[in-house]
């Protein structure tokens, strides 16, 4: 378990590395030219900041020498800002001899992974009392980094070349912006395009016009894909900072777990990046806490004493599949019975089937937990994690079995700024639906509505399914002439929205709206299309929701 | 004071609003051109300098039969009317939102924000796009009437109410010629923070 695979890591770690030595570089240079003038606090700060990435970096790397040196380091400006001691020349070779270290470390790390740069003598001399180059040189035991490199060797950095560019993100989302205007503008030169065709006249220069609109389109289509692509990151970089987190976990539990990765590569779009962190390290949590079993326990089972949880990523369509699994104890569906009494009556429980049952511990205040622990069990957790995943327009499923362990499978979206689209027409409005949660669509038949305690339902293979009118929930107008039910949601958390029109799928840019328009329940965000007009896009989770907040659970099953 | 009220710049009352807003700033430019000039023979640069510090140059509208103005530094552009996408579930004084070059932006009814009676549209009516804390915001007016410059010697404080407007949403009043032009506090009015105090206007 100490020994997790970070090899794939090390180019990313050096490259962070040396761009926190530069911001240490220059604030010493700073630091110096105003050694006259007292501290800047300010700038140590900010330098502190730098320091402490590094170090918990490094220690995230396993290079431990460095970690300790960097510690004694931010020891040193520690002091400094409580001003017990002072900027004079000593202190500051001290630093730019502290800063040459780092960057020897790093060069020895560079030509070799599996180096661990032992960096004892240098951090003695960092932390004693005052410059003591003896300690540096000498050592025969410890020859150090710094006596390997010589004085010329020391600036090569210089010459460096990065092939990593970090960009605001603003800015790769401003050019998205602009590749969607050009769509729009497509679209017109293909209107005009048509038109002259269609006219018949001057054909040679029709033609020539089809021509350039057809590679502009090519053209268009590349750029947005580019810029996609430029905003996708490999999922790597949020799995990254689990190991650490099981490892701690682990030790606190007195268990033994092995965590393994498995699609690691997969990329996803930095909006989806930044979003499911959250819920992965509840479910990860989970799976410490409530799954994997103490050795004991374990080998009383006739398992391995150590527990496995493996995270895959994989890309499927348009979605990214995402498993955390566990070989532990698994859910035990008598428990989520019992604690359900008190919540649902007894005869809707025997009627739920054991994956109902299952589906239960997403419901807000359920823990099934024995121990209310520090880790998880505070009957918060799973509800927030579905809640969160449905919200990016996911959906997360679980499937237990007693002492094999339990399975997490989440399943998103791979960006959040493009969708597969049904749009839907109801009154004289448009709106898009995402594909991901439609399920099928059917014809309105004159007749199939019964009424359920006031509420329009049909009878869709035998199960009751709710219907909204999309026109009165949006007040868009009277509906007209022949209707469409689209059904949408998931197992048995399903509803009909009655529409007045298919008009086929598409793939719409999802943009937020203003939050000056206020928080609008079922709607998503919004679109423009390609003549220009927008469309909202309904969240198909919060129509769900509000639609089943005023219906007991006997009718959702 | 040096405005000359004869020298107004009359807005076109159709055209591309960007081209609109151009030219008049462009005369309006010239205004001031003129006027800087003879003032510079009239006073002496201090004075000149007070006077110029002092000048609202603004781009002003009709909401019914009142005229209003902005800063036009608020102003981005002025645009025609085509439509919006209503937002269900939204404040009443939005109206929807709209495509302005690829970024959806909400259309805000000020009279519906200030509790005037809703006008319909007509051909003249147009969106003022305006900047509010950082984003863009467009306002719906009945037509857009002029860029003129307004000495703030001749703006008076909001009083209280004006033509059925709650003072709060008012910088000021600018006399002209015997013309009323209410100068609108843009934040107040483009402000969300101004729903409570609607809804407290509403509830009395």
């Amino acid at each position: 378990m100490e020994d997790f695979d970070v090899s794939g890591l090390i180019k990313e770690y050096l490259d962070d590395a040396r761009g926190h030595l530069d911001r240490l570089d220059s604030a010493l240079l700073e630091l110096e030219k105003e050694a006259g003038r007292g501290v800047d606090v300010e700038l140590v700060s900010e330098l502190l900041g730098a320091l402490h990435t590094l170090k918990g970096n490094s220690g995230m790397m396993g290079f431990t020498g460095i970690q300790q040196f960097v510690h004694k380091l931010e020891g040193l400006f520690k002091m400094l800002l409580e001003g017990s001691c002072m900027v004079d020349d000593a202190l500051m070779e001290r630093f730019f001899d502290a800063a040459g270290t780092l960057r020897g470390a790093l060069e020895q790390i560079e030509q070799d992974p599996k180096a661990h740069p032992d960096l004892a003598a240098e951090t003695a001399a960092l932390a004693g009392p005052g410059p003591q180059p003896q300690a540096t040189n000498g050592g025969e035991e410890a020859p150090g980094v710094k006596a390997a490199r010589s004085k010329a060797d020391s600036f090569r950095y210089i010459g460096e070349k990065t092939n990593i560019l970090k960009v605001d993100f603003e800015r790769l989302d401003h050019l998205l912006n602009l590749a969607g205007e050009l769509v729009i503008h497509r679209t017109k030169l293909t209107q005009v395009d048509a038109r002259l065709s269609e006219s018949g006249q001057d054909r040679e220069i029709a033609s020539e016009l089809s021509e350039a609109t057809a590679l502009i389109h090519k053209s268009i289509s590349d750029l947005q894909e580019a810029i996609m692509k430029v905003r996708m990151l490999p999922i790597r970089h949020v799995l990254q900072r689990f190991p650490r987190m099981v490892r701690d976990l682990a030790k606190d539990k007195g268990k033994e777990i092995n965590l393994t990765f498995r699609g690691e590569d997969t990329e996803l779009d930095k909006t989806v990046i930044d979003e499911i962190g959250e819920p992965l390290i509840h479910l990860i949590r989970n799976a410490v806490d409530h799954g994997i079993e103490t050795p004991q326990e374990r080998a009383g089972k006739d398992k391995s004493p150590v527990g496995e949880i493996t995270i895959t990523a994989a890309q499927e369509g348009n979605n990214i599949i995402i498993t955390v699994s566990d070989n532990g104890s698994g859910i035990d569906v008598e428990r989520i019975k019992e604690k359900a009494e008190a919540i649902y009556p007894p005869e809707v429980l025997d009627s739920m089937g054991r994956e109902n049952l299952l589906e239960l511990i997403f419901e807000a205040g359920f823990s099934t937990a024995r121990q209310v622990t520090e880790v998880s069990g505070r009957g918060v957790g799973l509800d927030v994690v579905k809640k969160n995943i449905s919200r990016l327009g996911g959906i997360v499923e679980v499937t237990s079995e007693k002492d094999a362990g339990t399975t997490f499978t989440i399943k998103l979206p791979l960006t959040l700024a493009i969708i597969s689209a049904l749009m839907v027409r109801a009154g004289m409005e448009l709106f898009a639906l995402p594909l991901s949660s439609v399920i099928e669509s059917l014809k309105l038949e004159q007749g199939a509505i019964h009424l359920i305690n006031g509420r329009e339902v049909i009878m869709l293979r035998d199960r009751v399914l709710p219907l909204i009118r999309l026109s009165d929930a949006f007040g868009s107008g009277a509906p007209s002439g022949r209707q469409y039910i689209v059904v949408v949601g998931r197992a048995e958390k399903k509803i009909g929205l009655i529409v007045d029109g298919l008009m086929g799928r598409q793939e719409v840019v999802i943009k937020a709206l203003d939050d000056y328009v206020g928080e609008s329940k079922g709607i998503a965000g919004a679109t423009i299309l390609g003549d220009g007009r927008v469309v909202l896009i309904l969240d198909v989770a919060g129509l769900i929701d509000s639609e089943y907040a005023g219906n007991s659970m006997k009718e959702v099953c | 004071m040096a405005d000359n009220p004869e020298k107004k710049v009359i807005l076109p009352s159709s055209g591309l609003a960007e081209e609109i807003l151009g030219a008049a700033s462009e005369a309006a430019g010239e205004i001031q051109a003129e006027t800087g000039s003879e003032a510079a023979g009239a006073r002496n640069p201090e004075q000149d300098a007070a006077a110029a510090e002092e000048m609202l140059h603004l781009v002003t509208f009709f909401l019914g039969s009142e005229e209003y103005a902005l800063e036009i530094f608020r102003v981005q552009e002025i645009i025609r009317v085509t439509g919006w996408t209503r937002v269900p579930n939204a404040p009443e004084f939005i109206k929807g939102v709209i495509n302005l070059r690829g970024r959806i932006i909400p259309v805000l009814d000020p009279r519906l924000k200030m509790l005037l009676a809703e006008t319909a549209l007509t051909k003249n009516s147009r969106i003022v796009v305006v900047e509010v804390s950082g984003k863009l915001l467009g306002m719906l007016v009945d037509s857009v009437h002029q860029v003129l410059k307004l000495s703030s010697g001749v703006v008076e404080p909001p009083p209280e109410e004006v033509a059925g407007v709650d003072g709060s949403y008012i910088r000021g009043v600018g006399k002209l010629d015997g013309r009323l032009i209410i100068l609108l506090d843009l934040d107040r009015v483009a402000g969300k923070e101004a729903r409570a105090a609607q809804a407290a206007v509403a509830e009395q």
